[in-house]
């Protein structure tokens, strides 16, 4: 049945994407939601929450809010906040409450920063779509917002997030943002870096460490990697000939004929009992999907799949 | 790019005043969009020569994701290119919410981007309801709004809520009032009602479109009074009005 999930989880939405991206940059997060979806974030989908707090706020809409469009009420309780702690910018992240009553962002903007002087980036997520695309979101406001063309940055890693990579993961600084220039080489190492390149117009080099240290461990024969495109792509690059499959975002950079982007658990049922795969390289949360499967097992943990670390 | 909203109250002639001006654009040799922001859709059908366009929503509720602005869209008289937002059956849904949604969508398809427009219009629902029916003069989309009234009483009142409404939005960057066009009704001290209103609130009459016979003919037959009759008095009117604001832009 369409929309049926039995064993796997819900996956973390866009709006924890966008947040993933901005933790930690030193920018106060404001949650445009009732207080759920922070709840979630923080909860669940932020690894980071509980060893390293940020400032990660809920607007704590409520029905008034929603029917009268009381815009100003957000933008006084976030001067008010803005007063109490020293933050650098301020995020807008959507919701699928925003989403519904069409939330006016640009105009919070203006609003917030007429009231504060504090940069304000909005993320116009709304919990329709995966995280991967609410992460590409975030990094193109964060561009849109800090680069300069002059910028001397000589590198920068796109999409190595809690949620791609879990403790693998790799934090960049406000300051990298700040000094990102044209001349700025980006490295996808999960989809949302090569989303993010692409809304630039930028190229980018598309590798994940994680594959790259998981690529010698891998047995040959007909291998299936379901996994973020880039960890595919980058085993498939070391010379490992494989079929992606992906439940997030498969850009046409990395698509090969036998690749698919999978939506339901029973294509991936289907795809592993049709397939003829020898080696699966995938997270094990997936193998009680496989339970026909009789060929190598090798265990690839994807925080956004199973939240596994 | 001049990027126009048109408001009014229910059945004061924003759609007649709209697509005239359209037309009136057109025949000026400009690329012209017109976007029917009604549930009803009906902006554009003087334009598609008296044909119904399938409104967007319509398009979307059937689960199909367009990939061009022509899936959504179709040229009418002079080119212009005609979109109808649509919305909801009645009673049911949010009609605003579906203007922002087609918004989104054009955005998306990166319809001015790819069409390079001269001339935006914005044909929008008498009232602004909610935010959704603020969406045009957001920032972005429309950076004037003119206003269609006629000296009847509750036209004007309805004009005064459009001037209160924008007039709150100015913290927000929205577009601001460009003026007002009298759509004539003929009723008792009508000039001088309009223009009285439209003192009291800083505004200028921008022009004055006379009752006219040529333009209920020429819609009875699907068209504008500017595709058929050109040099009919309303035709000259709408006339003056493109080459007024082109001027102003």
């Amino acid at each position: 049945m369409k929309g049926l999930r039995k064993v796997l989880t819900p996956f973390a939405p866009d709006q924890s994407g966008a947040v993933s991206v901005l933790y930690g940059l030193g920018g106060m997060i404001v949650i445009i939601d009732a207080g759920g979806c922070t709840g979630n974030i923080c909860g669940f989908d932020e690894p980071r929450w509980h060893n390293a707090r940020s400032a990660v706020f809920s607007a704590g809409l409520r029905d008034m809010d929603a029917i009268l469009g009381r815009d100003k009420l957000l933008v006084s309780k976030i001067a008010s906040a803005c007063s109490r702690i020293d933050a650098s910018f301020v995020a807008l992240v959507g919701t699928p409450v925003p989403a519904t009553i069409a939330t006016d962002y640009k105009a919070l903007k203006r609003m917030i920063e007429n009231e504060t002087s504090i940069p304000v980036l909005t993320i116009a997520t709304d919990g329709m779509k995966l995280y991967d695309e609410g992460e590409a979101m975030a990094y193109k406001a964060l561009f849109d917002e800090f680069a300069k063309e002059d910028g001397k940055l000589e590198e920068l890693t796109l999409g190595k997030t809690p949620l791609s990579f879990g403790d693998g993961h790799k934090d960049n600084t406000l300051d990298d943002y700040k000094n990102l220039g044209e001349g700025t080489r980006l490295i996808a190492a999960s989809s949302s870096g090569i989303e993010a390149a692409r809304l630039l117009g930028k190229p980018c080099e598309i590798y994940s460490s994680a594959a790259g240290e998981m690529a010698g461990s891998v047995p040959s024969g007909n291998v299936l990697v379901c996994h973020d495109e880039v960890f595919g792509k980058t085993l498939r690059d070391r010379g490992i000939a494989c079929d992606i499959a992906t439940f997030f975002t498969l850009h046409d950079d990395v698509r090969k004929e036998g690749d698919r982007k999978i939506t339901e658990e029973d294509e991936f049922t289907e795809l592993v009992r049709n397939g003829g795969y020898d080696v699966i390289v995938a997270d094990e949360c997936l193998k009680p999907l496989a339970e026909d499967f009789g060929g190598t097992w090798i265990d690839a943990p994807f925080f956004a799949l199973s939240g596994r670390r | 790019m001049l990027k126009i909203a048109i408001y009014g109250k229910g059945g004061i002639g924003k759609s007649t005043v709209t697509s005239n001006l359209a037309a009136a654009f057109a025949r000026l040799g400009k690329s012209v969009i017109q976007i029917g922001c009604d549930p009803k859709a009906d902006s554009t059908i003087n334009l598609l020569g008296g044909k119904p366009l399938k409104p967007v929503i319509e398009i979307l509720k059937d689960g199909v994701e367009p990939a061009s602005a022509e899936e959504v869209s179709e040229e009418g008289f002079g080119g212009i290119l005609c979109i109808e937002t649509g919305g909801p059956t009645p009673g049911l849904g949010c009609a605003g919410r579906g203007i922002i949604a087609t918004f989104n969508l054009l955005d998306e398809l990166e319809l001015f981007e790819k069409r390079k427009p001269d001339v935006v219009l914005y044909d929008v629902l008498g009232d602004v309801v909610c935010g959704g029916f603020a969406a045009p003069i957001r920032e972005g989309y429309a950076e004037k709004v003119l206003i269609v009234t006629s000296g009847e009483k509750m036209a004007l009142y309805a004009a005064n809520n459009i001037c209160q409404a924008v007039k709150n939005f100015e913290d927000r960057g929205y577009a601001h009032v460009g003026g007002i066009i009298l759509n004539h009704r003929n009723v008792p001290d009508e000039t001088s009602k309009v223009y009285k209103f439209a003192e009291e609130h800083g505004i200028d009459v921008i022009a004055e479109i006379p009752r006219s016979d040529d333009i209920n003919e020429c819609e009875d037959l699907g068209h504008t009074a500017v595709e058929l009759r050109p040099e009919c008095e309303a035709s000259k009117r709408f006339t003056e009005l493109a080459l007024k604001l082109l001027g102003e832009e």
